[in-house]
């Protein structure tokens, strides 16, 4: 039987008993009259059939949206703060995710270890020699699965064009053991020699996700690999921050380190130094391995020490650690995941927000239909069947707002990656700068955790109004509606918290604007405006330091030479990007240091000029110094002068690196203004500048250098002009990390304006919130209390009183909001004064600011019901009695 | 009219099973049978008896056919199944538990306060 047929079946049935209680003799009313609620018969039997609750849900929910059409602003507000709310605990959730909770894509990660070498004073060290990877490989019984794997920069030649990347070096069976298989071609076999397999973001970007890239060859070094397979698109290595372009075989390091002062024999390999990843075996603890890794590292370093008697003082001195990396090494989480975490919580408070204010926006509407419902109970509405009523309405807002959060989340989750700055400090070298590659697009977790934190919205908000009709009962809601003073306090107290909650967060973007404005008007010292840079690394192309200093003089004049080029100049070190280089250095009258006490650029002489740094007393360096030269010319700045030669003239004065004095490396030539060096927020350093000469021609670890060019106008107009300049120079010398000063300042500020953006985002949300929730009890008390208002207002109250009345409601939580806020903020502040830049915690433009923002809203917010009640008809509200 | 008395809870479901062990009955008879055999104490409302009966239905304990009555109206007639008999039986025997724990406990207190 179906449904339709079981309805008229139950209707017969009635119709029968009427029928048959007729031929028994009663009247046909006093047979209906007996019979009693039909309607009421119907419903239980529907609901005994099991089609009930369905057939109701949907007349619930046709009911909720009949309710929620008639009262567009208050469905479109709601709908699009829980939108909002969800966007962004989704958005925190991904980045909370990517970050820190994903596991590495690869086979049983949960057994995947690394060793590390925990040191007193220095960050762990992950890199050892190859004899301790393969005494481990051969000997461990608590590991297994042992490959090595080591980062080195290579210039890749792709038929004409030159780029620097970061090929991974790997021990055989490195694809094996992680488990990991190629999406194109094969991963790398044993005894693989100069084969390379590209990571897929390299394949599209390189080769255009060309199919036919296996078996091409490109060069490495000068030197021909040939690609035999392309990794799949969720594979990127062991460290999740960035991908390496490539994975070869590690004996392809024979035939990489050919560099005229290097020989690439047995000893060059044995000391270069290699990340060991192994797997846990079964029912293996951490501990055991790290037990057993501490034998095989003591070993390590008494054959060390047994073969290189003077090696390093610092090697032996760290105890060994074995550590999980089930999800992958991150700089990035080591740096941030207590922020990520707080940031996630703020964004779930955000949320509670939102489902509390939602709530009370309910309660409120509750209270308005507060006859309607008694009728319902009068005509024989069971409490459940009122507490479905509000369930659908509050299923309907939040369904439709969880789909559109979870859409804009969607569709802006991926440009959350400008929010996190470049990648550093992931290889050897934390000078370079690396592109990130945080898997940031929404998948089926993120959407099932969005579709569950709907599901608690939705059950959270319904129980404010289901918890009141539950406790309705008939009679409460047909006598005069006293209100429940105690569900009021408890809204007040929930209001207050979020007046001070908005406040703090208010407060503090406030404090970080007014940083941050602070900071992008710091007279650094040079002239930021117009200076495009360009990283040049003729090491990788394999040019000897005499060559090098040859291309820098090439580039300089070819440089200057540009149309639009003012001045060009070439550094060690580029400012403002967090990095730089320290130095020990004694003078005569301090003949002794222990402690990095400047800092040291090496630049041409061209390089004051261009920056715009003033000489303030003597000339610039010399040129043409031959590297034998002692002492040579140095130009130091204002504080280097005072910290060092204190009350003297420095020109002419002698200093030297190094812990003891000895004999005099340079002579003061010049003194320059000071100029910030790492950052905006550091005071500038001591620091001196020297011409490049100083490294000798047999220092192996010759390092890359910045061409700085200052344009006549836009720095950016001048970057195409300039490549072109050192293609023509030599196609084969990679040059990277282009960018201009200005650049380099802006994502040198990128946790001051992550920090603002939140904070004032989080702050307004939080505002709106609170206003609509303070709308929702104003806009309930007026409900409950129509007739008392009325009453009032036909004896003759003035509109004074009646705000009055309304304001005792408002004044006492927005008061206490406040105060709360600005004694939390200010205490607060205290934690915040590390990102603070010359502002107090207590400064006043801030704190009032916030102040005022919040009491503009809470104003507007109180109007609108104030001004209804003003409105309210006294007659037709006494009628309703 | 003497005094009627509410049914217990459950109580209904056997009396209407025990009803139908006699026979096929529609619903309004079901009701006057349940009356006339209580000598009027029990009044079944029909609000409590329809949703029983397909209650009862639901669970196979009653089927249901349209037929006609004896004054020739179509009536539904509601049938024992054998799974409806053996649930009468356990019923019974469950009521009769009942009935004598309730007596157990009265009987001594009466008891006592003869003596």
């Amino acid at each position: 039987m179906n449904e339709d047929q079981r309805e008229r079946d139950l209707d017969e049935e009635i119709q029968a008993h009427l029928n048959l209680a007729e031929a028994d003799g009663h009247s046909p009313e006093s047979a209906r009259r007996d019979f009693g609620n039909v309607t009421l018969i119907k419903e239980q039997a529907r609901e005994i059939w099991g089609r009930a609750w369905l057939d109701n849900l949907g007349r619930d929910l046709r009911y909720a949206f009949v309710q929620l059409r008639r009262n567009p602003g208050f469905t479109v507000a709601t709908v699009l703060l829980t939108a909002l709310g969800i966007a962004a605990a989704m958005q925190m959730f991904v980045l909370v995710d990517a970050v820190l909770l994903r596991p590495l894509p690869v086979r049983d990660p949960q057994s995947l270890v690394q060793l590390f070498e925990i040191h007193p004073v220095v960050p762990p060290d992950a890199w050892f020699r190859p004899a301790l990877l393969r005494d481990i490989q051969e000997h461990s019984s608590t590991m297994m699965d042992v490959v090595g794997q080591t980062e080195m920069t290579a210039a890749v030649d792709l038929g004409g064009k030159v780029e620097r990347i970061h090929p991974y070096r790997v021990s055989d069976g490195y694809f094996q053991a992680l488990g990991v298989s190629a999406a194109l071609g094969r991963v790398l076999a044993d005894g693989d020699d100069r084969t390379a397999v590209l990571s897929h973001s390299y394949w599209l970007r390189a080769f255009a996700g060309d199919p036919h890239v296996i078996g091409r060859t490109i060069h490495l070094y000068k030197r021909p690999f040939t690609i035999v397979g392309v990794a799949p698109a969720f594979f990127i290595g062991t460290i999740i921050d960035s991908s390496p372009e490539m994975w070869i075989p590690g004996r392809s390091s024979y035939n990489l380190s050919d560099i005229p002062t290097v020989r690439a024999d047995e000893t060059y390999i044995e000391s270069s130094a290699w990340e060991i990843i192994a797997r846990l075996r079964p029912g293996v603890t951490l501990a055991r391995a790290r037990a057993e890794s501490a034998l095989f590292l003591k070993h390590y370093y008494e054959d060390l020490a047994r073969r290189e008697p003077d090696a390093n003082q610092l090697l032996g001195q760290g105890r060994a650690e074995v550590r999980s990396i089930a999800h992958g090494r991150s700089p990035l989480r080591d740096q941030s995941s207590a922020a990520l975490w707080l940031l996630l919580s703020g964004a779930g408070l955000l949320l509670l927000m939102v489902c509390a204010n939602t709530g009370a926006l309910l309660l409120a509407r509750a209270s308005a239909r507060e006859k309607d419902t008694a009728v319902r109970l009068a005509i024989g509405a069971r409490r459940f069947h009122i507490a479905r009523l509000w369930i659908a309405e509050s299923l309907v807002l939040t369904t439709a707002g969880g789909l559109l959060g979870m859409l804009i989340a969607w569709a802006t989750t991926p440009s959350l990656a400008h929010l996190v700055p470049p990648a550093r400090d992931i290889g050897f070298n934390p000078n370079e700068i690396r592109v990130r590659t945080f898997d940031l697009h929404p998948d089926l977790r993120i959407a099932a955790f969005g579709a569950a934190i709907c599901a608690l919205v939705a059950i959270v908000v319904s129980i404010a109004p289901v918890w009141r009709s539950a406790r309705h009962d008939l009679w409460s809601g047909l006598k005069i509606a006293l209100g429940d003073a105690r569900q009021r306090r408890f809204q007040s107290g929930l209001c207050a918290l979020q007046i001070a909650f908005c406040a703090v967060l208010l407060v503090f973007a406030g404090l970080m604007i007014r940083s941050l404005s602070r900071l992008e008007h710091v007279n650094t010292g040079f002239s930021a405006d117009h200076i495009a840079l360009f990283r040049v690394d003729p090491y990788s192309a394999r040019y000897t330091n005499r060559q090098t200093i040859a291309l820098q003089r090439r580039l300089v004049a070819g440089a200057r030479a540009l149309p639009g080029v003012d001045a060009a100049a070439i550094a060690g070190t580029a400012l403002m990007r967090g990095i730089g280089v320290g130095n020990i250095i004694v003078t005569p009258s301090h003949p002794a240091a222990d402690r990095l006490n400047t800092s040291a650029n090496e630049v041409t002489p061209e390089y004051f000029e261009t920056m715009g740094i003033r000489f303030l007393a003597g000339h610039g360096l010399d040129r043409g110094e031959s590297p034998k030269q002692k002492p040579r010319s140095a130009v130091v700045n204002q504080t280097f002068a005072r910290r060092f030669f204190p009350g003297e003239n420095p020109i002419g004065k002698v200093f030297s690196t190094g812990r003891k004095w000895t004999a005099p490396d340079f002579r003061v030539v010049g003194i320059v203004n000071d100029t910030h060096y790492r950052s905006l927020r550091e005071t500038p350093p001591p620091l001196y500048y020297t011409g490049f000469a100083a490294v000798a021609d047999d220092n192996q670890d010759y390092n890359s250098f910045v061409l700085h060019v200052r344009a006549h106008g836009d720095p950016d107009a001048v970057i195409a002009e300039v490549r072109g300049l050192l293609l023509d120079i030599d196609p084969h010398v990679p040059f990277y990390e282009v960018s201009t000063i200005k650049e380099d300042i802006r994502n040198s500020l990128w946790e001051e304006r992550m920090l603002v953006a939140l904070a004032t985002a989080f702050g307004i949300f939080a505002v709106l919130l609170s206003a609509i929730g303070l709308y929702g009890i104003l806009a309930y008390f007026v409900a409950a209390r129509r007739r008392e208002i009325g009453l009032r207002i036909a004896v003759g109250a003035m509109p004074g009183h009646i705000c009055g009345l309304l304001g005792r409601q408002l004044v006492p939580a927005v008061a206490i909001g406040l105060v709360v806020g600005a004694a939390l903020s200010y205490a607060a502040g205290v934690w915040a004064r590390s990102l603070l830049y010359e502002i107090g915690r207590s400064d006043p433009w801030s704190i009032g600011a916030a102040l005022a923002i919040v009491f503009t809203v809470v104003a507007i917010a109180a109007a609108l019901p104030t001004w209804r009640a003003l409105r309210l008809n006294p007659a037709s509200t006494l009628r309703q009695e | 009219m003497p005094k009627r008395i509410d049914l217990l809870q459950g109580t209904l479901d056997m009396l209407i099973l025990r009803t139908l062990q006699w026979g096929a009955q529609h619903g309004y008879g079901i009701g006057q049978a349940i009356r006339a055999q209580s000598a009027d104490v029990l009044q079944v409302e029909t609000g409590s008896l329809y949703p029983a009966l397909h209650r009862l239905e639901k669970h196979g304990w009653v089927t249901s056919e349209w037929k006609q009555t004896e004054s020739n109206q179509r009536a539904k007639y509601y049938r024992l199944t054998a799974a409806g008999r053996k649930q009468l039986a356990a019923e019974h025997a469950r009521w009769e538990q009942l009935v004598e724990a309730i007596a157990g406990v009265m009987k001594p207190a009466r008891k006592e306060s003869e003596s």
